[in-house]
């Protein structure tokens, strides 16, 4: 790897040696402190610590910068959830920055006064907008028509149009959304929803005889491939201008398009848009961490957050819990009651930290508050240690039930050795005192999940 | 004729203009075509599938170097080969792991096909071995269950496979001499052997299998 695309000096967590991130390859010179390496309990780690193949330079940081950058986690709410050592890494990236960089570019205080909330109406977990998740043409006809409705019903029938056509006029189909793409993206979609309801009214009226004159209208189609370009992203539709011409080969397959597909092309930066937005970090300072609330700090303060795989992290995705009683938020997520009002009334909403600092929040409308459990009468408690009461409160005593170390380990298919190994699959726990009990990885929440008042099933003549 | 004087002997001139034959790609084979497979996703597994699909497209695309999609309409998964796919029998692994993970194996489960060519997938009913019903039929199925899941993890452990148990239909991925002593053990719980005997008897064909390896 040339030296060019390495982060100069880059300070390394204790995340990025428990993880075994390939340090050498993502900086040149590596700093480190003594505590991140005592913090480190796993046997592996600590061997692998013992045998390093590059040289870790330990260094400790000034008061003063580790004073600043604990100053400035309390402003921006994350001082909690750090512990004492990660504001020293954060302390000795801020010392890096400020020898190799100057101190201009660093902000004193987060953005408070950025903090956006915004509200989204449409459901968060669409199908269409996870990638390779497309809409097909629907086959049958007469169904389509039928069932449709207004709404969802101008997809439908624009489909069923261009495929009850024969090959001919899906090429011309092709020919078209390609000049149009550009176009679409920039118009706007009231003028769109009118063509699409004079596009019914067409399709209503004859659905047989009229496709091949809808397919000509051409404006029409615009609306479903702007439809679909919003869904879609745009790489995609990019890939299937690029192959047109295998379109035109194997025409004559019409339910073979060349919509959705995750290619071998595609497939990286449809990995890239699904997780943070990432580029190869070749900064002259930068931390290497996987600690979510380091990673805010750190990009607020416009200091360089670099992930394992050596990405530069740009924006740091992830969810805050806002509780629905006292309209609190509490930044660890992996609370269940709110620790401000006490209350089961937690919500996740996702939040995104951009490179400038600034924090926009999504509210959903549309997942509603949950009213499960409120209809019936709580089971009575019972005794023992691993009694399956509701949890009610949160210092409720209730025994850990943790996997065993057996049940934790997966073999992974797609690893070198993989062939080697005496069983294709993962052994399978069942004599430690967890998988006697019954512990497995879905029973977290076991009494929330049947209705305990439920009338059970009349079982014949069994006594 | 030895070995060694067999190789003395196709090492004389005439055999060394032997033409040789690299493997054909599989895009010549197919003369540029593309081949499609579809895989059906029942309703049961959609929402699986939508929560592994980064796991399942991955391999797919990086591993095999085909192309792949989720046909919202059909419920179909559909794979394609490309100008990228070298290996020939990458479309049918491909289509076979997606299957494997439709009938409710773990991807990473289903994985291991992808990656060994000897490994098979077996499904049979509960009822082609025994035609049960009613309480007959859940007892059935709960002895090869077991408490927790007990019985059905040993024999998956001691055979090597990997089972579904999907109410009566029962669906054995491993290879085809561990799906036979997985199928063994399976039938005669079906049929009413108590769980301990079923264990000794496959224990003791496991050992005599490996030891023949």
């Amino acid at each position: 790897m040339e030296s060019d695309s390495k982060v100069k000096h880059v300070v390394v967590d204790s995340g990025a040696f428990i993880r075994n991130a390939d340090i050498r390859a993502i900086g040149e010179k590596i700093f480190s402190l003594p505590e991140v390496v005592q913090e480190i309990r796993d046997q592996a780690t600590r061997q692998r610590l013992q045998v390093l193949p590059y040289e870790i330079i330990f260094r400790q940081p000034s008061p003063e910068s580790v004073k600043y950058v604990t100053d400035f986690a309390k402003q921006t709410g994350d001082y909690r959830s750090l512990s004492a050592v990660d504001l020293k890494v954060m302390g000795l990236t801020y010392q890096l920055e400020k020898e190799f960089c100057g101190t201009d570019h660093i902000k004193a205080k987060p953005d408070r006064n950025k903090a956006q909330w915004k509200t989204t109406k449409s459901d968060l977990e669409k199908p269409t907008e996870i990638a390779g998740f497309y809409v097909g043409k629907k086959v049958t006809v007469g169904t389509c028509a039928s069932a449709a409705g207004k709404a969802t019903g101008t997809i439908d029938d624009k489909c069923l149009s261009s495929e009850s056509d024969c090959a001919t006029s899906t090429e011309c189909i092709d020919n078209i959304s390609t000049d149009e793409i550009q176009k679409d993206s920039e118009e706007s979609t009231v003028p769109m929803s009118e063509n699409v309801s004079k596009e019914i009214d067409i399709s209503k009226v004859d659905n047989s005889s009229s496709s091949s004159q809808i397919v000509d209208q051409s404006v029409p189609q615009s609306g479903y491939i702007d439809k679909d370009g919003d869904m879609l992203p745009e790489e995609l539709i990019c890939e299937g201008s690029d192959e047109e011409g295998e379109i035109d080969e194997d025409s004559g397959n019409s339910s073979d398009d060349d919509e959705g597909w995750i290619t071998p092309s595609n497939i990286h930066k449809i990995q890239q848009q699904s997780g943070v937005v990432m580029q190869k970090a070749s900064v002259p300072v930068g931390c290497i961490t996987t600690d979510f609330a380091m990673q805010n700090v750190l990009l607020q303060m416009g200091l360089n957050v670099i992930s394992i795989d050596g990405m530069l992290i740009k924006k740091a995705k992830s969810y805050i819990l806002r509780c629905f009683a006292c309209m609190k938020i509490t930044t660890d997520v992996t609370k269940v009651f709110c620790p401000h009002c006490g209350n089961k009334t937690l919500q996740r909403v996702s939040m995104t930290v951009n490179e400038d600092g600034s924090i926009v929040y999504f509210l959903s409308r549309r997942k509603p508050i949950s009213t499960k459990g409120m209809k019936y009468s709580m089971p009575l408690p019972k005794g023992g240690k691993h009694a399956n009461n509701p949890i009610i409160t949160e210092d409720q005593p209730c025994p850990q039930q943790r996997l065993s170390r057996k049940a934790r380990q997966k073999i992974d298919a797609l690893d070198p050795d993989y062939v080697t190994g005496i069983s294709p699959f993962s052994m399978n726990d069942i004599n430690s005192r967890a998988a006697n009990l019954g512990v497995h990885c879905n029973t977290r929440d076991r009494w929330n999940k049947r209705n305990p008042n439920e009338v059970k099933k009349y079982h014949g003549r069994r006594k | 004729m030895g070995v060694p004087k067999l190789r003395e002997w196709r090492r004389q001139p005439q055999f060394q203009k032997d033409p040789y034959f690299p493997p054909i790609s599989s895009d010549k084979l197919t003369s540029g075509r593309t081949e499609l497979r579809k895989v059906a996703v029942p309703a049961n597994r959609y929402t699986p599938l939508k929560e592994n699909w980064m796991k399942i497209y991955t391999p797919v695309v990086e591993h095999l170097h085909l192309q792949i999609r989720f046909n919202l309409k059909s419920r179909h998964v559909e794979i394609k080969t490309c100008k990228q796919t070298t290996d020939i029998g990458a479309l049918q692994k491909a289509a076979d792991f997606v299957r494997a993970f439709t009938l409710g194996f773990e991807v990473d489960d289903s994985l291991a096909l992808v990656r060994l060519d000897d490994l098979y997938l077996e499904s049979f009913q509960i009822q082609d071995v025994k035609p049960l019903k009613g309480d007959h039929l859940s007892r059935a199925i709960g002895r090869i269950a077991g408490k927790n899941g007990k019985t059905k993890f040993t024999i998956e452990n001691v055979t090597k496979t990997r089972i579904i148990l999907a109410d009566s239909k029962i669906h054995i991925l491993g290879s085809y001499q561990n799906i036979q002593v997985a199928r063994t053990a399976i039938c005669n719980l079906i049929l009413g052997s108590p769980p301990s005997k079923v264990y000794g008897n496959m224990r003791a064909v496991a050992a005599r299998s490996s030891e023949r390896f």
